[in-house]
């Protein structure tokens, strides 16, 4: 048996299963037993970051960012994860590591070139208008030669707000490409915002993601991050799964815009998975999202503006 | 390319060369023996029935579970085959709404599945999926409802989308996709069973078991959506796909499914029927006879019955309640897109879709 959890102990519960009985050498995979991955690893070492009360802590991280650097491709790829096969939509999560760590500098460079060489592919609807965003805004996609989607925009862009490439034209576009794809209702889903006329529906993550996004490249303030961080406190009520929880208050934070409630709805989350079988991704987001904001873990700073626009 | 060939799949490097028991053998034969990217109407094992069994069910608050056992007794599903397998259920999941229980499989349809397995021997019965649009799946069974479910009866869920993968080749090869990677979760199962929802869909027409086989596919190597199907084409892919997975049984779920705007924005169609049948193609193509579609107007059904099973009635062996009975027309969702598809069907059109 569990004893209660309060915000205290959720949160050394979650760190000791991290740290011993889910973790394999110097990494973690998307469940226990599965082969070493990129995200599950970052996420669980900025997780331990983020709350860190002891060297241990960096240590690891510093291991971890190490595991990841050893599965860097020649041409600066991460793979999801030692796969040569395997898509590089995970290399964002590596250089936010190697930049929460200020380790792996001439890694993380090579991985920022590469992900400006392999973006999203535009397509013209012509007058076919089937879809409701703009097709030819370019951002990044899951899977190379595929189309720019949302989440992955969103990891791209933290990875250069964190690299300090807040001017380059990649980056705006970006942007451009987030703020295009809100939903009319307010939030992201993965980014259809309408399909032959009809709007579709938000979902917590990536709404989440990119607004955490939009505040590290330091987007102006604009009617759709106010309708996301609208979306996000009310939808975020009654989540507590790790990953919509987790980025849902990780986005709200970096935009200033905390609930008051967040260090509750948190141990509340924890308190629901902590008899079951969980993942290095559920406890590294819920750790994440608890402790220092990504923005600030990775060396920069949510803008001013932003802040001040939901606080009045 | 060197291939390892194991009993079912034509594993590719940096998979393990392990295959799922009693299964496959005719799709990793036949390719292995070279007879071509382009299989003949009997790469439908022989042994795969076409008999589809319909069946009445006005409400998901019903005795679901004697429905399907009698269903699977039907279809000659009974102890003898069923004792010690390791049965996989994918129901579809594809984006988590509480709005809307039309979306996704019913819970109470689930439950009914796992009962009837288990009462059958089953050694073990889990339910898979990867949704399409979320990467969270525990929120995706949350909203569905399947949570309380998953607690009550002891059953495991797995999240495909995030499992690691074998790399296996696309046996069929209609689309550009020279393999596909599956999740290793699938080896453990010695049969796949489709759960769909009956549902329209905006882009090719109808989704019921074939289309529902696209959950498999890990998020991690497909996106979210799956825009790398998108882009192979949605119709060869979900053709190649079942070729290369070979699901064992499909049963639908038609009690409550969706008309119009699907498969997420359409409003709720009562249907009351349950059906299933393990030639996936047969199954699909009741299914839309039920929703009063011709299926040789669906684009996928039209091409899948010159490769992977039948869609004319007469050759299918119709069981349980009269189709006529219980038909109801669902309203199609019309588009310029579906307009082709239907002009197109008999001339094996197959388009790309960028998203």
């Amino acid at each position: 048996m569990f004893e209660p959890i309060n915000r205290n102990n959720w949160i050394e519960q979650a760190r000791a299963r991290l740290r011993s009985t889910d973790r394999s050498p110097a990494g973690w995979g998307y469940h226990r037993g599965a082969k070493i991955a990129v995200e599950p690893t970052v996420l669980a070492a900025l997780g331990l970051l983020a709350t860190a009360n002891d060297e241990l802590d960096r240590l690891i991280a510093v291991e971890s960012a190490d595991r990841i650097a050893s599965m860097q491709r020649d041409d600066g790829s991460i793979g999801v994860d030692d796969d040569p096969t395997s898509p590089e939509w995970a290399g964002p999560f590596a250089v936010l590591l190697w930049t929460a760590t200020q380790s792996h500098s001439h890694e993380a460079e090579n991985a920022l070139k590469r992900l400006l060489d392999r973006r999203g592919e535009p397509f013209d609807q012509g007058n076919d208008r089937t879809v409701g965003h703009n097709s030819k805004l370019v951002g990044w996609p899951w899977i190379e030669r595929t189309h720019s989607w949302v989440e992955p925009t969103a990891h791209a862009l933290l990875a250069l707000a964190a690299r300090k490439r807040l001017d380059h034209k990649y980056t705006r576009e970006g942007v451009l490409l987030l703020i295009d794809r809100a939903l009319p209702s307010g939030g992201w889903n993965y980014g259809n915002t309408t399909v032959y006329g009809r709007p579709l529906r938000p979902q917590p993550e990536p709404s989440g993601l990119a607004l955490a996004a939009l505040a590290a490249c330091r987007a102006s303030s604009n009617a759709a991050i106010g309708a996301g961080i609208a979306y996000l406190n009310q939808s975020l009520a009654d989540i507590r799964t790790p990953r919509s929880l987790g980025w849902g208050l990780i986005g709200l934070t970096a935009c200033g815009a905390r609930p008051e409630g967040a260090d509750e709805m948190l141990a509340e989350a924890y308190d629901r998975i902590a008899d079951q079988p969980t993942t290095a991704v559920d406890l590294g987001l819920l750790l994440l999202a608890a402790g220092t904001p990504i923005v600030r873990l990775v060396g920069g700073d949510p803008q001013p503006e932003i802040r001040q626009n939901v606080q009045n | 390319m060197f291939k390892i060939k194991k009993h079912n799949y034509v594993f590719l490097p940096n998979s393990r060369s392990i295959d799922r028991r009693g299964f496959l053998t005719g799709a990793g034969a036949a390719v292995a023996a070279g007879l071509g990217a382009k299989l003949a109407d009997d790469f439908v094992p022989p042994w795969r029935s076409r008999s589809v069994f319909v069946a009445r069910a006005a409400s998901y608050q019903i005795d679901l579970a004697s429905i399907v056992k009698r269903g699977l007794a039907e279809l000659g599903i009974g102890r003898t085959r069923v004792r010690g397998k390791s049965i996989l259920l994918k129901p579809n999941l594809v984006e988590p709404y509480q709005g809307s229980p039309h979306i996704n499989t019913h819970p109470l349809f689930i439950a009914a599945v796992v009962e009837a397995f288990r009462s059958l021997d089953a050694r073990d019965v889990f339910i898979a999926e990867g949704p399409g649009h979320v990467r969270d799946a525990r929120l995706a069974v949350e909203q569905a409802g399947l949570a309380d479910i998953l607690k009550q009866l002891k059953v495991e869920f797995i999240d495909l989308n995030h499992d690691d993968v074998d790399r296996i080749e696309n046996p069929l090869r209609l689309s550009r996709l020279a393999e596909f990677y599956l999740p290793k979760t699938l080896r453990r199962a010695d049969w796949i069973v489709s759960l769909p929802k009956l549902k329209t869909h905006h882009w090719v027409g109808a989704t019921v078991a074939l289309k529902n086989l696209f959950g498999v596919l890990p998020g991690i190597r497909y996106g979210w959506p799956k825009n790398v199907l998108h882009q192979a084409g949605i119709v060869p892919s979900i053709l190649d796909l079942n070729a290369a997975v070979q699901p064992n049984l499909a049963i639908v779920d038609g009690i409550v499914g969706m008309e119009g705007d699907g498969p997420i924005m359409g409003p709720p169609k009562k249907l009351g029927a349950i059906l299933m049948g393990e030639n996936l193609v047969a199954v699909d193509a009741t299914a839309t006879r039920l929703m009063r579609i011709d299926p040789a107007t669906i684009e996928y059904l039209a091409i899948a019955d010159r490769h992977l099973g039948p869609i004319d009635a007469r050759r299918i062996r119709q069981r349980g309640e009269p189709i006529d009975s219980i038909a109801s027309r669902f309203e199609p969702f019309r588009t310029p897109s579906i307009k082709r598809a239907a002009d197109h069907a008999q001339t094996s059109s197959i388009k790309d879709n960028p998203i």
